[in-house]
């Protein structure tokens, strides 16, 4: 009987520490306030090289960082950061390989580094001499 | 005078120490495991039926319990990459995995309360059932002496 007993509060004992973890109270709101993405982002075609522009997001000048610039293959996914470039709103990606074609996003970096939204992609040809 | 001393036997019975210890033990057993009682006290089908029922809601408990477990996880590590993401679309994306999973752990907790309800329902009834729910001490077998000849019965309990 005494080993019944024992058996039938290990088993209450399994239950009760197996049902006692509990969650968390309810996610939050959504926390993070990113810069906008860079506008007008173009592409100019160049030898051996692509030139890309790009401008501040909209009234987002002096909490803006610096722009991450993504090399971008769709067909593949592949999204690779190639360059962080601070205070310019321009990149030049040099020593193509020549009649090429490139794609690129960028993204803008606020001061507590967070990135924002990618612009993109845009596209440009390297150019043979 | 055969029959009253035929009660009087069968009260005796019942009320004596030895079957009310006996009794007292098929109610511990009960209470000890749901349908226990009943299977040690000869209602074998009350008995399978509530320990089926009291196996079946216990099992059910442990896979809520398990999927719970794992939403749960699954939640605190998309709180996790939430808390550390630095890019939006991260942030975006581990925010509404992070949602799914709280929803998912809610639902899951709730099966396992309804769970642990029925399991502690089926105890509950197990137990009353040994308190109360004795039946009319038929005998299992009698015979019956007729004009025109005798009968047989069996009867059966559960």
């Amino acid at each position: 009987m005494k080993r019944i007993a024992v058996l039938g509060l290990i088993i209450s004992t399994v239950f009760t520490i197996a049902c006692s973890n509990e969650h968390g109270d309810s996610p939050t709101a959504f926390k993070y306030d990113p810069p906008a993405s860079p506008t007008d982002l173009t592409a100019t075609d160049g030898v051996g090289e692509i030139d890309l522009q790009w401008n501040y997001p909209p009234s987002l000048m002096g909490e803006i960082s610096g722009f991450i610039v993504y090399y971008h293959v769709a067909m593949y996914g592949i999204l690779e950061p190639i360059d962080t470039v601070e205070n310019v709103t321009s990149f030049k990606d040099e020593n193509l390989p020549y009649n090429y074609r490139f794609c690129y996003l960028v993204s803008a970096l606020d001061t507590s580094g967070l990135e924002g939204w990618r612009m993109g992609p845009v596209c440009g040809n390297s150019l043979s001499p | 005078m055969l029959r009253k001393g035929c009660v009087l036997l069968v009260l005796f019975l019942l009320l004596s120490p030895s079957a009310r210890a006996a009794e007292a033990e098929d109610i511990i057993y009960s209470v000890l495991f749901p349908g226990w009682g009943q299977l040690r006290s000869g209602r074998y089908t009350r008995g399978t039926l509530l320990m089926g029922a009291e196996i079946v809601t216990l099992a059910g408990l442990m896979i809520v319990n398990i999927q719970y477990d794992r939403a749960v996880e699954g939640y605190d590590n998309a709180k996790l990459m939430y808390d550390n993401a630095t890019y939006i679309g991260d942030a975006h994306y581990h925010y509404d995995m992070m949602l799914e999973k709280y929803d998912s752990a809610e639902n899951y907790h709730k099966y396992r309360n309804m769970m642990l309800g029925a399991a502690a329902g089926v105890w509950v009834i197990g137990v009353a059932d040994m308190i109360w729910g004795k039946d009319a001490a038929d005998p299992p077998l009698t015979l019956e002496v007729r004009n025109n000849g005798f009968m047989i019965s069996k009867s059966f309990s559960f």
